[in-house]
């Protein structure tokens, strides 16, 4: 049988060094407090109005899956997009799924807001950024974005663009839920 | 990092257009240099091109698959153009099978196919660790080091710039023009060695930097899975390369 030469043996010893080596000294921090806007990490906490005087602080969401969607009412996508999260809402808020639809406030005006709510018929809460802090904290560069938070308040996805189809949603939320079980 | 770039009203997401770049690059060093191995570009292009197709199919299969129940109710969502819709394993391992059927029908030596894909393969690595800087996915362990850089709330290791040099220097080692020195000239050209030494440098380069990483989870008592498939891997492609070298 052919064997390893002696220049190959040498090399293969010396990675399994390193890779034990590294296991053992290179410590992986625990990621559990650190709050930022990417996948695996805490999503970074807010509280926004609601628009009827009563605001939303997203820590005290924790324990329930969420989904926050930032948006405008003059951006299409975000447009197109926000039917399919009506419905998915309908179908996962037995499951206590928490649609947060953010309004970029700084770049778009009130009545155009409501009008937009209202003829789509939206019920999950719309909350306002009247000074775009939390889409900057958020580290939102385009529009729409999207972050699936799962129970544990750990983003599980972002997804950057619209519109998202409805299979879309529902398939990140479905991931949302086995990760957060 | 820079995720997306803003051109007045449009908004380009710069990952898929980094990794886009690189596969035109590579696709164009790989027709360059096809004859060097012994092969037809066209032929190699055109595996290419299929595998990409089948596998994009199998991406979009197998994430339909795990996700079946999303879109019982929705079946156009079958066809949307979503890339977050694709899953990798199913994409990888039908896009082997799709070029595995190719190579086969068409007769092509499996070994100097490779060898003749290996540019191609040098360019995506530098793309993936391109991409990876633009979006701060496989980020570094929080470090004090000098170089640290500052992302996702910590000081960091840049190892996305440490990937990118490692795949730099990987392709030095292995490019068909390169003056690197470890290169042997005599044995360069033999059919399979020039993809073995890639992976193997490729494989050694993820273990040395994959050290650093902060996003993958240890397992197998406290040692990465990826470092541990990377050494597998090293053996696997050193032991065939030794059988080459000895075969030559």
């Amino acid at each position: 049988m052919h064997k390893f030469s002696k220049r190959s043996l040498i090399i293969l010893i010396a990675a399994a060094g390193w890779i034990a080596y590294s296991s053992y000294f290179i410590t992986l921090p625990s990621q559990v407090n650190i709050s930022a806007p990417k996948e695996g990490f805490i999503a970074p906490n807010f509280e926004l109005d609601s628009g009827d005087g009563s605001k939303i602080q997203l820590e005290k969401l924790r324990g329930y899956p969420i989904v926050i969607n930032f948006w405008a009412s003059w951006c299409p996508p975000c447009r197109a997009e926000m039917p399919a999260l009506q419905r998915v809402y309908e179908e996962y808020k037995d499951q206590n799924l928490h649609i947060l639809a953010v309004n970029l406030t700084d770049q778009d005006n009130k009545q155009s807001i409501e009008k937009f709510i209202q003829s789509n018929g939206l019920t999950f809460p719309v909350l306002f950024d009247y000074l775009g802090d939390t889409a900057n904290t958020y580290r939102v560069k385009a529009l729409p974005t999207t972050f699936f938070i799962n129970k544990y308040g750990i983003i599980s996805d972002i997804i950057i663009g619209g519109p998202m189809t409805e299979s879309l949603i529902q398939s990140k939320i479905e991931k949302m839920l086995q990760d957060g079980s | 990092m820079m995720p997306v770039l803003q051109l007045g009203p449009l908004t380009i997401q710069t990952v898929p257009i980094i990794l886009l770049i690189s596969l035109w690059i590579g696709l164009n060093q790989i027709e360059k240099h096809a004859s060097k191995y012994n092969t037809q570009a066209n032929l190699i292009t055109n595996l290419v091109l299929l595998g990409l197709v089948a596998g994009l199919l199998g991406a979009r299969l197998a994430y339909l698959l795990v996700y079946r129940d999303a879109f019982t109710g929705n079946l156009l969502g079958i066809f949307s153009l979503s890339p977050e819709t694709l899953n990798l394993s199913g994409g990888l391992l039908c896009g082997f099978i799709g070029g595995l059927i190719y190579t086969q029908k068409k007769h092509m030596n499996p070994w100097q196919t490779l060898d003749a894909l290996t540019p191609g393969l040098c360019v995506m690595m530098i793309g993936f660790g391109l991409a990876n800087l633009a979006s701060g996915d496989a980020y570094g362990i929080p470090t004090t080091v000098p170089w640290a850089i500052e992302l996702w709330g910590e000081s960091r290791h840049p190892t996305q710039i440490y990937q990118v040099v490692l795949a730099c220097i990987v392709t030095w080692t292995v490019w068909p023009t390169g003056t690197c020195p470890l290169r042997w000239k005599q044995i360069t050209y033999q059919p399979g060695v020039t993809f073995l030494l890639f992976v193997s440098a490729n494989s050694l380069g993820i273990i040395l930097f994959s050290a650093f990483l902060g996003d993958i989870t240890p397992n197998f008592s406290g040692i990465k899975p990826v470092q541990l498939i990377a050494w597998i891997t090293l053996a696997a492609s050193l032991y065939f390369l030794d059988k080459k070298l000895v075969e030559d």
